[in-house]
């Protein structure tokens, strides 16, 4: 019988515009230093901002499978910490200040390590003058349909009825990993000194207090929009459901992710003679469409057409949107300043 | 498989082949070798569906990475929750390309949650090992598949 999804009577989702990142790992760092510094997370990165073509984190994630095909689950495997990177350490005591500089040079502790989470950043694919790159930003996708709550034998994982926030009990998870094997976006981490699974939590305890989550207040480039799915005033319901110029990344995997994305539009390709071949696309569409499938050539184009608009001057609410003149048009009433709320003890 | 009891406690020794030593979760795709004994909290609990909401199974679960062995008990798959631990205690040891692991715990039953032990005792018993480096970890293991007898004398 083909998996059936957990209710719920609303979603939170998110859009990110992959035209604006930076690639500058602010988020990154915001959740890092929010959720994840503890002992058995240092190699955590709940959220991560990849560069595109690239291997990702975990490396080759992509073509690892999970999720489902035809509503059953499709088997995978589980990475190896060494596929995540592992966390470093480097000898700084010996090279900064043990006398050793002239002779020691700084490297991590565990040796030659040959791959990190962002061993591959800013590198470029196609040849210059044409080559390409773009930033691909990796949370949970709280999917509707969550492979890791189907894959859980002992009902560890749930998704919250009131935002669809799919969350680990960790006083439930006995370590089994079923979770992390299954899901398509491999957004699960083992926390081997607590030996539970543990992902990102969509920060709930401030999206319980009207605060966006830290990845989304904290980014400088504007690129991420979060709100109810079904809150029409939302500017993640405009993009999604009225626009619909945001799409999920790799709808195949068949777990309904409900983080959305505004693909990448391309620079044009230069000739032989460093002439810009006109309605030329540096990036190529067959690789868009091997991330998010076909409808990415309608985006693009509907995103081509608007842009036409403003240069002839006239208005595009939907670019007016992307652009957020007003940050807070970006949050779908998730404003609160993080500053008036009072910190655990 | 062995087993005595000194009146006070019951111990069980279960030996087994396995070729690796499993004794860590030594990275994010690795799991560690387990053992467990398992035995009805009452009456015909069904043994491969790990009890029923009416008859739980309750399992004194063993693992290598873990200070000490405790206690579980299941009312279906899936359903395992630590329960009174009653004095289950026990120890591992690795060698001879095999793992020699003893279990025990305190006769009698403080809880009602737990297997009932006491010298005199017609009961029945069953135990499962868990292969790490074969992946093995929750339902994928080895197990009896039918309960033994268990005689405890009196
Ligand atoms: S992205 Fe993965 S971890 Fe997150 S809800 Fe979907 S299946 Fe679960
Ligand atoms: S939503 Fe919160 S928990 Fe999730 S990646 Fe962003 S900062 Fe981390
Ligand atoms: S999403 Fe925002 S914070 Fe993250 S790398 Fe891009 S621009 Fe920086």
């Amino acid at each position: 019988m083909p998996v059936q999804p957990p209710p719920v009577k609303r979603q939170l989702a998110a859009v990110f515009d992959m035209n604006k990142c930076l690639g500058c790992q602010t988020c990154t760092i915001a959740c890092k230093t929010l959720w994840t510094d503890e002992e058995g997370m240092e190699y955590m990165w709940w959220n991560i901002v990849s560069t595109m073509p690239g291997e990702g984190t975990p490396r080759g994630w992509q073509k690892l499978s999970g999720g489902f095909q035809d509503g059953e689950p499709r088997p995978s495997r589980l990475p190896k910490l060494s596929e995540f990177g592992h966390a470093w350490e480097f000898n700084y005591e010996d090279v900064l200040y043990g006398g050793q500089g002239m002779n020691q040079h700084l490297q991590p502790k565990t040796g030659d390590d040959n791959w990190g989470p962002l061993w591959d950043e800013d590198q470029a694919s196609g040849a210059y003058p044409n080559s390409y790159f773009f930033y691909l930003q990796m949370i949970c996708m709280h999917c509707t349909n969550p492979a890791c709550l189907a894959a859980c034998p002992r009902q560890a994982i749930y998704k919250r009825v009131d935002d669809g926030i799919v969350l680990i009990d960790e006083e439930r998870c006995s370590g089994y990993r079923f979770c992390m094997e299954a899901c398509p976006y491999k957004r699960i981490y083992f926390n081997q000194a607590k030996k539970v699974s543990q992902k990102c939590i969509l920060c709930y305890p401030r999206i319980e207090q009207g605060v966006a989550p830290a990845c989304f207040r904290q980014c400088p480039g504007r690129v991420r929009f979060i709100g109810f799915l079904d809150d029409e005033e939302s500017a993640v319901h405009k993009l999604v459901k009225v626009w619909k110029v945001a799409i999920p990344l790799h709808p195949e995997f068949g777990t309904e992710p409900n983080m959305y994305y505004v693909p990448p539009l391309s620079p044009p390709l230069f000739d032989d003679n460093g002439d810009v071949i006109e309605g030329s696309e540096r990036i190529p569409r067959q690789y868009l469409e091997s991330l998010f499938g076909p409808d990415v050539n309608r985006v693009l184009d509907t995103l081509r057409t608007e842009m036409a608009k403003t240069r002839r001057g006239e208005k595009s609410e939907m670019l007016d949107t992307l652009i957020a003149y007003e940050w807070k048009s970006m949050f779908g009433g998730f404003t609160r300043d993080p500053g008036t709320l009072k910190r655990p003890v | 498989m062995q087993a005595a009891h000194n009146e006070a406690a019951i111990f069980f020794r279960l030996s087994w082949a396995d070729d690796t030593k499993d004794d860590e979760i030594a990275d994010t795709d690795q799991f560690p070798d387990a053992a467990a004994v398992l035995l009805p909290v009452k009456g015909d609990a069904p043994l491969l569906s790990m009890g029923s909401p009416d008859y739980p199974v309750n399992a004194w679960y063993w693992r290598p990475d873990l200070e000490a062995p405790f206690s579980v008990t299941a009312r279906g798959l899936g359903t395992t929750v630590r329960s009174a631990n009653g004095g289950v205690s026990g120890r591992g040891v690795y060698g001879a390309g095999g793992w020699s692991v003893v279990i025990s715990r305190r006769m009698w039953a403080e809880t009602a949650d737990v297997a009932a032990l006491h010298p005199g005792q017609q009961g029945k018993v069953a135990f499962a090992v868990w292969q790490g480096s074969g992946g093995e970890r929750a339902g994928l293991k080895a197990v009896t598949l039918e309960w033994q007898p268990l005689e405890i004398e009196g």
